[in-house]
Parts: C-alpha cells; structure tokens; sequence
C-alpha cells in the first residue's frame, strides 16, 4: 500500500500514476480534493524553467482521455506587453521554451487585436507561444480523484493525518484520525503542512507558507486563444468566458495546527481590476463577480522540493513550490517513479533534491524577510 | 535587521476614504435607529444604502428577484435617490442628527485582520458608487442588510414579471416604480399575506393567491401571461401579469461572512444565521448585526423546495442554465458536452455546496448566486444541511473601471509582481540555483521578474 498524504494536484496525480500501473493507493486529504491551492490558481500549463516542461508539454493533451473527464485543457498562450520593460521580460522567459526548440511569434499591436479584441492602444505588442496552455484547476483535481478511483485506488477525504511511523529506516504507518493505515511508501504532499509531517522523521523542509488572490469577472464572449496574460498578471479567459487573473502582493503568513487557514481576500482585488482594465482598456464595464484567495507555500529557492528520502528509505517529499497545478501531469508521473524505483528516468530532478537546503540557517524565513507581519 | 519582502503585503498601505467610529450598512428601519443612537453619543456615524440601485443590478435580480417589474422610472438615479429618501422619513431626522448619509452605495467586502490578513491597521469597508470603489475604516460596523428573496425554480420561473416579495416590495414602495397590473402570489403565511394586502391597497388585481406548495407552472413565452397550478385532478389557470414569490426569505449574511462572522444552520432564524450573543454582537466584538439580517421568520421553503425540485428538468442556476437533473448527475456545464461520474452527486461524498458549485457551476454566474443559493442547498441537503456556500468579494458585481478606481499606495503599485519575485523560481530548475547570501534572496528586482 502507497499512502500519499495530501489531495492537492500533486497528490492526486501521483496517485493516479501510481493507481494506473496497478499499484494500491490511499490518498488522504484532510479537507475535500483540490480544496486548497489546487483547485484555485490560474490554470497555466506552461513552465519552460522545470525538467519536467518536456513532459508537462507531452502530456496535457492526453489528460481528458487519461483521467476519463474533461480538465478544459487547451494550447498557446498569448503575452501582451504595454511597455518596452515588459516586452523585454516577456522575451526572456520565451527564450527559456524557444532555447528548447518550441516556437513563439512575435506579435504587434495590430496583430494582437486581431487575437485579442480587449487589448487598447496602449498595447506596445506581444508574443504568441504555439506550446503550453491552460487547463481548469479544480476540474482537473476533482478528475483526477474520480481517476483513482477507477483504477482502484482510495481516496479519504476529511480524514487528518497525524504521524508516521516508521520502524527498522522504514515508514511502516500511517497514523490517522479514522485509524492506522500500514503503508510500504509515503509520498508527502501536503503542501505547507509537509513541514510539520516531516520534522518527527529527521527532516526539515523549509517551507514557508502565503496567502495570494484572484479575480474573476463576469464571462465575456470566448475567444480563440484564451491564454492571454501580461501587465505583471497571471490568469486566462475560461473556457465559459470568465476573466481569472491574479498577481500582486502576496502575504507571508503562519500555521495554526493542521488546519489551513481561511484564504481571505483583501483589498489588493482593486489593484487586481487597475492591471487587468490597463491590459483590456475595452473591457471597463465587464463586473467583477468573485474573488479567491488560497495558501500556497515556497522553498527558499521557490523550486520544488522532489526526493525520495534516504532514511525512512521509503518516503519521497514533494512541494511544488507555489507552481504545482500546470506541471501536476508530470510531477505525479515523476514522484510514482521515485517511489518504485528510486529515481525519474525523464527528466533530471537532481537539483531538485531536499538535501540543498542541509545547510539552511534555521531563521532563513527572517533572512529572507518572509516573516509573518505581527498579530 | 531583515527587510521585509518588498514584493509582499508588509509595508502596504490602502488609502482611505474616511473613518468613522460606527459604519452602518443598510438603511432599513433598524439600520437608521441603530445609526441616530450612535450620532446621538456623538461617535461619527456613516450609513450607507445601496438604494437607490444601479439599473444594471436591477436587471440582475441584485439583491432582490425584481424580474424586471421595475418601470423605467428606475433608470433616473436623482428621482430614486427623492424616493428613497421620501420613502424612508427617518432619514432625514439621521442626516439632521448628524448622521452621514450615503445613498446609493454598496458595501461590496469588508477586511479584518485575521490569521491569514494582517496588514490591515484597522478594520476596512470597501463601499462604491457607480463611478468608483473606496476604502473607509470603523472602530464598530452594524450590519442591517435585511433579508433577500428565495427563488422557486417552478418551470417559467425565467419569465419577465416573476419577482419575490422584496422586490415586489422594493419596486412598489420603495422607488414606485412596480410596473404590473394583475399580480399572483404564492406563500402561505405572513410574507405572502403582507405582499396581497399591499397589492390591494395599491389598487392592484389579486389574480391568485397559491397558500399550499403544489406543482405549478408560470405561464407565458415572451413574459408572465399567467399561472397554473395543480388542484387534485384539475390544472386551473389564472391569467396574470406578475407572479410574486412570497414564501420565503433568507437573512443577507454576506457581508457578515466575509469578514469571518460566524453563522449556523438555523431554520427558526430563516436558514444560514450570524452567530449572535445577547447584545447582537456577532463573533466579531466590532461587528452587529440587527433587523432581518440577524433573523427572518422562521422557515417555510422546505416543502415548496421539495415540490419544485421534484422534476429533473426544474432551472435551478439561470446564469448558468444549470437543471435539477444536471445538479443530480453531476454533469459537467454545457459548453463541455461532457457526463458527470456514474454515480452521480454520490461521486463526492459528503456534500459541500462550493465544491458542486465549481463543478456544475450553478451559483457561479452574474447574479452571484443568489437566485439558486437556496435550491441548491436544499438539493444538497438530503442527508442534513449542508455547509454554507461562502460568499466571495465584491459582494455586489462591480465593473472593472469602478473597482480599479480604488485609490491605490504608490508603493504597492511600484513593488508590484506577478507572483513572489524569487530570482531562482525563474531560471532553469535544471541548473544550481545561484548560491550567494543573496539567494537565499535571489530576489531579482520587480523589473526583472518574469512570468
């Protein structure tokens, strides 16, 4: 038995890679699937900075069939720039896909509005990338739960973990609030509560946990291509026509136990609307309807965390580093790998181990100055 | 000596327009007395309404089900702010106690320092008019939203000239603009018999007046030209050009949710309820909650919700076109053209109305919810109730351009990013993140953050 700690994108893909091959799995989720972060984020599959890119390029267009429901995936991106300072960033991180052989146009205004009616004159251009894409969160997360389950796995939701126990270098438990479950691995994907499960092993994962938020307007008639962002927002028209875009001042916040704490929003949503109305000039009268928030959490570095452990030997710890949901199809790929063999046979995570951080000095929160304001 | 992540919420500030000892939200008859008294002790008191609405939110059935029984009078903001204010004589005695008054405004979110928000130095209202969103501070909030309309999904329910016993009553005496003739009304008890003696007296024709929940239909293609409902055997109609939805009304607890009150599951108190100790505080100290908002009349949908809910075909999410036998099966919205899980609703587990929600989309349209909010959750509460499906900011739909008026910190604008602002996040994952003392603090500068 496989038991992953966490019903977050990650989890719940690893589950379903595993859950696929055959492998017994229990997923245990303290909440609902893809409640917390997973099921609210911006929906980008598009992250030309991770080993993993290749595979997460390779395998969106197979979810819907693989995962049996629709995750509302679709391909490109398009990047609008309002100022040369933007347009040059935005070629910087296109360089990171183009380096590795896909294809990106360079857009100018007149072409822009072409693909994008909502942009203004403001617009000084923008690049299409013909590769990654945008997918719906919580679809995603919910279809990969259902997809576990068809295979055979297990999924306890509402259900708290409160230990490991391992006995001989191995987990050989797991202890819950419906019971001890024996396992013969433990992939720890709990996001920032990762810390917490793997301090009682010997292991520190520096973690530090933050509030972040969204907005969501009323849908406007769907275009082509709706993976359009830039202006230092993240987001996408959905496929039903909504805008979801996100950015902006996060907060660094603190745990409180297992539970993770209500993502309130702030009033940082109105400068959410000035970005999103100065890159849609056309679009000042669509209502805003929604807002999110979610806790994500990051490592020092903001890369993830993806290791199989040394002692227990069978435990592998993943974090995502805030950046989980577009990667999610080849992260769970690559974590079942760790957990049955030891290592991902494509792509190179060595960098991505735990042990970088052995060195961490223990108050790098406050070095970094992502301290938790004051109560 | 750290500094605080430039990128982050610390260092932040949110320009105000004003503070006051005591806000007071909603300018009903318990929201202008609970204002006169903290005027009268000399505390600085503003009252905000959101009346006279937006023609826009009208049209939306925000915050009542008007059904577009509104005339057009309703589009002339001046003559409906004279109304509003002739409609409410106390007040003016409020504005002569020195009471700010604000009419035509909306509380649209309220920010509390909390375990996940503590930038905040004080407790904040985000009010707007048509023309652009603010921010102002209290010591003290008082919420007296009042109570909204519960929708039946009966078929025709769509229809032009459906409303509920709110709107009825926000159309004809509030801005006197109700623009029927011959009105039926279904409700059995004092809300109903309230909305019929008010028809009358206006010298409206009572077509009909439904008291039992049976299977009825909402006749009509283009807008209400009548009812029929079932009496034993026989289907009788009533020709009518208003149907009025008067069995029900639910407490507005959004505001009070948003800012983290508590509220429970009391069905004598009207459904989902602020938690409240004696005094009408709510587990908020700074925050009250009086009038409707606290508490309507005791339930009495649940039979009406049965019998309408009973056919599959029953809209329950009109934003969404999202049926009862869509709700049941789970299915995917209909741009996917897509099936739910086999088993249906059962697929979950136990049931949360957020999580169907994102899945069905029903209650995720323009109205924000608040025509289906009730059905939904009676459908999802067979095996008990279930939890209350939150409510999201802005808790009225603004538009772009009015929320991006907000008054914004130069600071926060010149440090922002579109996500952390970690260097390393953004380089190759495949090569050693940079290791100065900085990396830790590879934080490149917002210039250089790229996503």
């Amino acid at each position: 038995m496989i038991v992953i700690v966490g019903g977050g994108v990650t989890g719940l893909s690893t589950a379903f890679w595993l859950a696929r091959e055959g492998h017994p799995v229990t997923v245990i989720e303290k909440g609902i699937v893809g409640w917390e972060a997973s099921g609210r984020n911006g929906g980008g599959c598009t992250h030309p900075y991770s080993p993993l890119f290749r595979e997460e390029q390779r395998l969106w267009p197979m979810m819907d069939e693989l995962l049996g429901h629709p995750t509302e995936w679709r391909p490109h991106r398009i990047k609008v720039a309002l100022d040369d300072g933007q347009l040059d960033r935005l070629w910087k991180s296109t360089r990171l896909a183009t380096d590795q052989g896909f294809v990106a146009d360079e857009m100018d205004r007149a072409q822009l509005r072409d693909m994008v009616p909502w942009v203004g004159e403001n617009a000084v251009g923008g690049v299409h990338w013909r590769y990654g894409g945008h997918a719906n969160p919580q679809r995603t997360s919910q279809a990969y739960a259902w997809a576990v389950e068809r295979h055979g796995g297990r999924i306890l939701q509402h259900t708290a973990v409160r230990g490991i126990r391992v006995q001989g270098g191995r987990a050989v438990a797991v202890d819950t609030s419906v019971g001890e479950i024996g396992c013969d691995a433990v992939v720890l994907a709990a996001g920032p509560h990762s810390a917490a499960l793997a301090a009682p092993l010997g292991h520190r994962v520096p973690v530090a946990p933050a509030r972040v938020e969204m907005i969501v307007t009323e849908p406007v008639p769907p275009i082509a291509i709706g993976g359009v962002d830039g202006n230092g927002l993240y987001g996408r028209q959905t496929l039903r026509g909504n805008l979801a875009y996100g950015g902006g001042p996060h907060e660094w916040i603190d745990l409180d136990g297992e539970a993770t704490p209500r993502a309130v929003n702030s009033p940082v949503v109105a400068s959410l609307a000035r970005r999103l109305n100065e890159m849609f000039p056309r679009l000042g009268h669509v209502r805003v309807i929604r807002s999110w928030g979610g806790i994500v959490e990051n490592t020092p570095d903001g890369r993830p965390i993806l290791d199989r452990l040394d002692d227990p030997a069978n435990v592998v710890v993943a974090s995502m580093s805030s950046v989980g949901f577009g990667l999610s199809p080849a992260t769970g790929r690559a974590l079942a790998q760790l957990v049955l063999q030891g290592h991902c046979d494509f792509a190179d995570l060595s960098q991505l181990k735990l042990s970088r951080f052995g060195n961490l000095p223990l108050d790098w929160r406050s070095r970094q100055g992502w301290d938790a304001l004051p109560a | 000596m750290t500094i605080a992540d430039p990128t982050s919420i610390a260092g932040k500030t949110f320009p105000l327009r004003g503070a006051f000892a005591h806000v007071v939200v909603g300018a009903g008859e318990a929201g202008i007395a609970a204002a006169r008294r903290s005027a009268a002790a000399g505390e600085a008191t503003l009252l905000v309404d959101e009346h006279p609405l937006d023609p826009g939110l009208i049209g939306l059935d925000i915050p009542y089900l008007f059904g577009t029984r509104a005339g057009s009078a309703v589009q002339n903001p001046a003559r409906m702010e004279e109304r509003v204010a002739a409609a409410r004589p106390d007040l003016l005695a409020a504005m002569e106690e020195g009471v700010e008054v604000a009419l035509g405004v909306a509380a649209w979110g309220g920010f509390v320092k909390g375990q996940s928000s503590r930038a905040l130095p004080k407790p904040l209202l985000g009010l707007a008019d048509g023309a652009a969103a603010w921010l102002v501070a209290f010591d003290r909030l008082t919420i007296a939203t009042g109570a909204r309309d519960v929708v039946l999904p009966f078929e025709g329910w769509t229809l032009p000239g459906v409303m509920g016993a709110r709107g009825f009553d926000a159309a004809l005496r509030l801005y006197a603009a109700f623009a029927g003739r011959r009105i039926a009304v279904l409700g059995g008890g004092a809300l109903a018999d309230g909305v019929v003696a008010a028809a009358r007296h206006a010298g409206l024709d009572v077509a009909a007046h439904i008291k039992e929940a049976v299977p009825l239909r909402i006749l009509g293609r283009e807008e209400v030209t009548g009812i029929a409902w079932q009496s034993g055997a026989t289907w009788p109609e009533a020709a009518c050009d208003t149907v009025v939805m008067a069995v029900d009304t639910v407490p507005v607890v959004d505001l009070a949710d948003v800012l983290g009150c508590a509220i429970a599951w009391d069905p004598a108190r009207g459904g989902f309820a602020p938690v409240l100790d004696a005094a009408g505080r709510s587990s908020h100290a700074v925050v009250q909650v009086v009038g409707d908002a606290a508490g309507t009349a005791p339930m009495a949908r649940a039979r009406w919700h049965e019998v309408a809910l009973a056919s599959e075909e029953a809209l329950v999410c009109a934003c969404e076109e999202v049926s009862c036998g869509d709700l049941r099966a789970l299915r995917p919205p209909r741009y996917l053209d897509a099936a739910g899980p086999d088993a249906g609703l059962s697929a979950l587990g136990v049931l949360n109305q957020d999580q169907v929600k994102r899945l069905t989309r029903a209650g995720m349209g323009a109205c924000q919810g608040r025509r289906c909010r009730e059905a939904v959750h009676a459908l999802l509460s067979r095996d008990g109730p279930a939890p209350l499906a939150s409510h999201r900011v802005p808790l009225r739909p603004l538009p772009l351009c009015v929320l991006a008026a907000l008054e914004e910190d130069a600071v926060l604008r010149a440090d922002w990013t579109g996500w952390f602002g970690i260097a390393a996040q953004w380089l190759p994952h495949w090569e050693p993140a940079p290791v100065d003392a900085e990396y830790i603090g590879g934080r490149l500068s917002p210039e250089d953050v790229v996503k």
